[in-house]
C-alpha cells in the first residue's frame, strides 16, 4: 500500500529559480558540496551500483569518496572515485543516508559533469554521445503518430514562428 | 472535468505509439483535459550532461514551452523528465506550473479509474521495479495499487528491486543489465508470473528483448489498463524487436521511406537487434 493518504495532493509545487541557468546551478552545487561533504562515505557504502561491482565493492569507501571530492576540486581524483562517478545510475539510495544538507546523487552527477570538462576543467574521460538521438525520436514519431498528432503534439508554438534573420 | 493539465510525454516514449495513445485514451475517459506535448521541442536535456551548452539550451526552451502551454499543472510521463524538472530546470528557470507524474494522477483518480476497468485481464504479473526516482513519490507502490484494480489481474509480490531508477541507465553497462535480467527472469519463473509489467518506456524498450526471445512476456501497465477498459493496442515495438533485422520488411517500403533507409540501417535496426540478456552467458 502507498504511504500517501488518499487526500494528499499529487502535485509538487515548483519553487522560484535559485540561480539563472543550468551551468550556474551545477557550479553552485559544486561549491555547496565541497563546503558541506565530510567524506563519511555512507553514500558509497549503501550504493547498489558500487556494491554490485566486485572491484568497487572491495574499494576503500573513504578513498572512493575522496576521489569524487578531488574531481570536484578540479584535481584528477582516485581511480575508485572516477569509476564510481561513471557507474552512477541515480538509484538515489544515498540521499536518505547522507547526514549533511547535500544530495550525494547530485554530487556524483556534478563530478561527472566536471570530469567531462563541462565546467571549465580539463576532461578526465569522454562520454559516448548518440549522434542520432533526436533523429531516432523524429523517426519513431513518423512511425507511431499521425501527421496531425506530430504537428499538434510535438511542434511547440514558438517553433512555428519564423525566426528573425 | 478536472483542472486542465499539460501531459508532457518527453522524447523517447514516441517509440511506443501504443503507450502514448493508451495514455491519451485513459485521460480522456477520466475526463481530464490534457494538452499533449512531447518530442525534441520539449526535451528536458537530462541525457546531455556531456554537453552542458546543449543541456542549458534545452532546459531554457522547455521551461519556456511548458510555461507557454498555459496550464497550471504539468503531468510528466517520463521519470527522467520529472527528475530533471525538479532537480535542475525549475531551480534555474521560472516555471509557473506544478509538476506531477502520470502515475500520481492515475492514483489520485483511482476511484473513477476502477469504474472504467470492466474487462477481465486474467494474468499473474510481476512488476519490474527500480528505486523510485523521487523519494517523495512511492511510485511503484502506487502502480501496484492501480494494477490491483484490474479485474482478473494478480500482482505477485516480486521483491527484487533493480539498481538505478530505470533501465536506460543500465543499458550502457551490459554486465549490470545481464545480472539484472537474470535475477528478474528467475524470480518471475519462481513466482509463476505470466508476464513482467513495466512502468517506464525506457525499461519497456530494453526488456521487450526478453519477450522477443521467448524468455518472458513483457507488458506495459498502461496497456493492461487500456485492455481492461476495452481498448486493445498491439505493441508494435515488440513486433519490430522480435523481427530484429527483419523489421525492415515488416515496416514495408512506405514507412521505410518515411524514416529514411540510411537512418533505419544505421540506428533503428541495431536497436531492434539488441538484447538485454543472454541466458547462457
Amino acid at each position: 500500500m502507498s504511504e500517501r493518504s488518499s487526500t494528499a495532493p499529487v502535485r509538487s509545487t515548483l519553487g522560484p529559480p535559485e540561480v539563472e541557468g543550468v551551468k550556474a546551478l551545477f557550479q553552485r552545487e559544486r561549491e555547496r558540496i565541497l563546503a558541506y561533504c565530510t567524506q563519511c562515505a555512507r553514500c558509497f557504502q549503501v550504493c547498489p551500483m558500487a556494491q554490485g561491482d566486485p572491484a568497487l565493492a572491495a574499494a576503500d569507501p573513504q578513498r572512493a569518496v575522496r576521489g569524487v571530492i578531488e574531481i570536484l576540486r578540479g584535481q584528477d581524483g582516485t581511480p575508485e572515485g572516477l569509476a564510481w562517478v561513471q557507474r552512477c545510475a541515480r538509484s538515489g539510495v544515498c540521499e536518505a543516508n547522507c547526514p549533511e544538507p547535500i544530495s550525494p546523487k547530485m554530487m556524483l552527477r556534478v563530478a561527472a559533469i566536471v570530469a567531462l570538462g563541462q565546467l571549465g576543467d580539463p576532461p578526465r574521460y569522454a562520454a559516448r554521445q548518440d549522434p542520432d538521438l533526436f533523429n531516432k525520436v523524429h523517426a519513431f514519431a513518423r512511425l507511431t503518430l499521425t501527421p496531425e498528432e506530430i504537428e499538434r503534439w510535438t511542434v511547440a508554438p514558438a517553433a512555428r514562428e519564423p525566426r528573425e534573420s | 472535468m478536472s483542472e486542465p493539465v499539460t501531459f508532457w510525454l518527453g522524447c523517447n516514449v514516441l517509440r511506443h505509439g501504443d503507450v502514448v495513445h493508451a495514455c491519451v485514451d485513459i485521460l480522456r475517459a477520466l475526463e481530464i483535459d490534457a494538452k499533449v506535448v512531447g518530442g525534441p521541442d520539449y526535451c528536458c536535456g537530462n541525457v546531455k550532461d556531456a554537453n552542458l551548452t546543449a543541456e542549458a539550451g534545452m532546459a531554457r526552451r522547455t521551461a519556456h514551452n511548458l510555461r507557454a502551454a498555459g496550464r497550471g499543472q504539468v503531468v510528466a510521463w517520463c521519470p527522467s523528465c520529472h527528475a530533471q524538472m525538479n532537480d535542475v530546470i525549475s531551480r534555474s528557470h521560472s516555471t509557473g506550473f506544478a509538476l506531477a507524474h502520470l502515475v500520481e494522477l492515475l492514483w489520485e483518480h483511482r476511484g473513477r479509474l476502477a469504474n472504467l476497468l470492466v474487462r477481465e485481464v486474467p494474468l499473474r504479473v510481476m512488476l519490474h521495479e527500480h528505486y523510485d526516482f523521487d523519494s517523495e513519490i512511492p511510485l511503484h507502490a502506487m502502480v501496484r495499487e492501480i494494477l490491483a484494480l484490474v479485474p482478473g489481474l494478480t500482482v505477485l509480490p516480486g521483491g527484487y528491486r533493480a539498481p538505478g531508477y530505470m533501465c536506460a541507465t543500465l543499458a550502457t553497462m551490459p554486465a549490470v543489465m545481464q545480472a539484472m535480467c537474470g535475477r528478474t527472469v528467475a524470480q518471475a519463473r519462481d513466482q509463476g508470473a505470466g508476464a513482467l509489467v513495466t512502468v517506464y518506456h525506457q525499461c519497456h524498450r530494453e526488456l521487450l528483448g526478453l519477450d522477443a526471445d521467448g524468455h518472458l512476456p513483457v507488458r506495459n501497465y498502461v496497456l493492461l489498463l487500456a485492455r481492461s477498459m476495452g481498448i486493445e493496442y498491439a505493441d508494435e515495438y515488440l513486433s519490430w524487436k522480435t523481427a530484429a533485422g527483419g523489421a525492415k520488411a515488416l515496416l514495408g517500403p512506405q514507412r521505410v521511406a518515411a524514416v529514411g533507409e540510411a537512418l533505419l540501417e544505421r540506428a533503428l535496426l541495431p536497436e531492434f537487434a539488441r538484447r538485454p540478456w543472454k541466458p547462457d552467458r
